[in-house]
């Protein structure tokens, strides 16, 4: 049995997040989800409504661009244009609304 | 008179003997000697290195130790010579005395042997060995082709990653780098991590430049191992025996339920970290850590509920420099009344009491007593540790590239945080306005 230790905060934000009924999708960014995942990417809390936002939290670029080796994250909404992954959190009925249930998205 | 003749003749023999013992000795010493050379020459033709003293050493002592078994062989005696009485022994001083020589001349020679191989390495392969301080370090310093960077002399944590070794630390602090010259900083302040990463075996570095390329400020810190650092709080990982689920895979829900046919009961729920055989590790609440007896079969059935990627986002966040961090506000404290989106790094939870704020608005104000989970870099992370909310200046730049986020989506933040800038009102007024 091994118990948690150590000083690893990310673990315990993400648990926090599930806590407060948000899921994390992995999703792959195709053309006509381009327009959403820019949306969420902008979406740096403008107001409070953020309960029903989806944030977009990471985005993996494209080969061909220069940084393409690391995920990016916090970015701003422009950086969707050339990302071909992303990390996505929000309500998971707000999530299966714009991407779909979770068996359409590739894991 | 007889006995007189015995003496000498046992004299004779043990001069004799002694004398044998001393040319094998000598013998066993040359061949450590041709070992360790040769192994020090092929080490440096095929690594371009020196061997390790050590290394080398070893190679000879045991091609003797080799030969000295073999002779030694199944008689249990240990043969000087033939034609000098025999085999003495292996439990006798003479014997002792004369394996103690052969090892100690041994390692000598071959200590000898291994100068000797390097310098003819060298020579044939031609290998020049350069020292970072030699002359032709001076040299190509003089014709201005690096420029010295001085490590400081503490070496610091980065916070969310495992501390370094001390011995690294040791080796870095107050180090002098040598790096190209005509660097600008960025360049510099990619290069040097880089470095570091490679030559000291760290993960992950963290440094800050003054104006003249002078390192102010370094951190390193090492990926975590195990999967007790990767465990949120308050929960253990189990290994049970289990029904294998085909489609499970880790970060999925299930259900634990002891395999008893009829009688068959739910112990507890989690999540699945990993599989291999029949054993499943799974990630459940601490308080049902007892639950589970050890030599017990489980069933694992899978939860209705649709499976979640935060595994996987973490363990994308654990590779990755940025990392999470978690500050308390303080009553008096400089984060107090400050909006969330001045912070420096991407809030993505605020504790407050119970509460629980995902994702709060950038016009948010915090309270003392929440807490705050920020993602950031490890500059963000800094900045935001050593947080002062009178560094106006400063804020106005961070909020610079931060305009854009706000720009298309969302106008009441931007009013909110223009009229800051624009009206210059006094911190504390605007605080108990948005309050």
């Amino acid at each position: 049995m091994a118990t948690s230790h150590g000083t690893n905060h990310e673990f315990e934000a993400l648990s926090r997040l599930a806590e407060s009924g948000q899921s994390v999708r992995h999703v792959t960014v195709t053309d006509e989800r381009r327009a959403t995942l820019a949306r969420a990417g902008d979406g740096d809390g403008g107001t409070d409504g953020n309960e029903t936002d989806a944030t977009l939290l990471a985005v993996k670029r494209r080969e061909d661009d220069a940084r393409s080796h690391d995920w990016e994250f916090d970015p701003d909404g422009d950086a969707i244009d050339v990302a071909t992954e992303a990390f996505v959190v929000g309500k998971r009925t707000e999530l299966n609304e714009r991407f779909g249930e979770p068996a359409e998205v590739s894991r | 008179m007889t006995s007189l003749g015995g003496a000498t003749v046992g004299t004779a023999l043990a001069v004799d003997w002694t004398l044998t013992a001393l040319v094998h000795i000598l013998g066993f010493g040359l061949l450590a000697c041709l070992a360790a050379t040769g192994v020090t020459f092929v080490y440096r033709g095929y690594s371009t290195r020196s061997i390790p003293t050590g290394g080398a050493v070893l190679v000879g002592v045991s091609a003797v130790a080799l030969w000295l078994n073999a002779a030694i062989g199944l008689d249990g005696e240990v043969v000087v010579s033939e034609t000098v009485g025999g085999g003495t022994p292996l439990a006798n001083r003479a014997s002792a005395a004369y394996l103690l020589g052969v090892f100690v001349v041994s390692g000598v020679t071959a200590e000898l042997g291994r100068r000797l191989g390097d310098h003819l390495g060298c020579e044939v392969f031609d290998i020049t060995t350069l020292d970072a301080r030699g002359e032709v370090a001076t040299l190509v310093r003089s014709a201005g082709l690096v420029v010295e960077v001085e490590l400081p002399e503490t070496i610091e944590d980065i916070d969310g990653y495992s501390p370094a070794d001390d011995g690294i630390k040791r080796d870095l602090a107050g180090r002098t780098m040598l790096v190209p010259r005509r660097l600008t900083l960025d360049e510099l302040r990619e290069r040097l991590p880089a470095r570091l990463r490679r030559d000291f075996d760290v993960d992950h570095v963290h440094l800050e430049l003054a104006a003249g390329g002078a390192v102010d400020h370094l951190a390193i810190g090492v990926q975590p191992d195990g999967i007790g650092p990767s465990l949120p709080s308050e929960t253990v990982a189990v290994a049970i025996r289990s029904d294998p689920s085909p489609a499970a895979s880790t970060g999925d829900p299930v259900e634990v339920w002891t395999d008893g046919g009829e009688s068959s009961r739910l112990v507890t729920t989690g999540t699945i970290r990993a599989t291999l055989g029949d054993v499943t590790t799974v990630v459940i609440d601490a308080a049902h850590a007892d639950a589970f007896a050890t030599d017990e079969t489980y069933r694992l059935v899978m939860q209705p509920a649709t499976p979640d990627d935060g595994h996987e986002l973490a363990s994308v966040l654990r590779a990755a420099e940025e990392t999470v961090t978690v500050v308390d506000v303080e009553p008096d404290g400089p984060l107090r009344g400050e909006f969330v989106g001045w912070l420096p790094g991407r809030v993505l939870v605020l504790e407050r009491g119970d509460e629980l704020l995902p994702f709060p608005g950038a016009n948010r104000t915090l309270e003392a007593g929440d807490t705050v989970f920020v993602l950031g870099s490890p500059t963000q992370l800094r900045q935001l540790l050593a947080y002062d909310s009178e560094r106006e200046d400063e804020r106005s730049e961070r909020r610079g590239p931060r305009s854009r986020d706000g720009g298309s989506s969302s106008g009441s933040d931007v009013e909110t945080a223009d009229a800051d800038t624009e009206s210059g009102f006094p911190r504390g007024v605007l605080s108990k306005l948005t309050q």
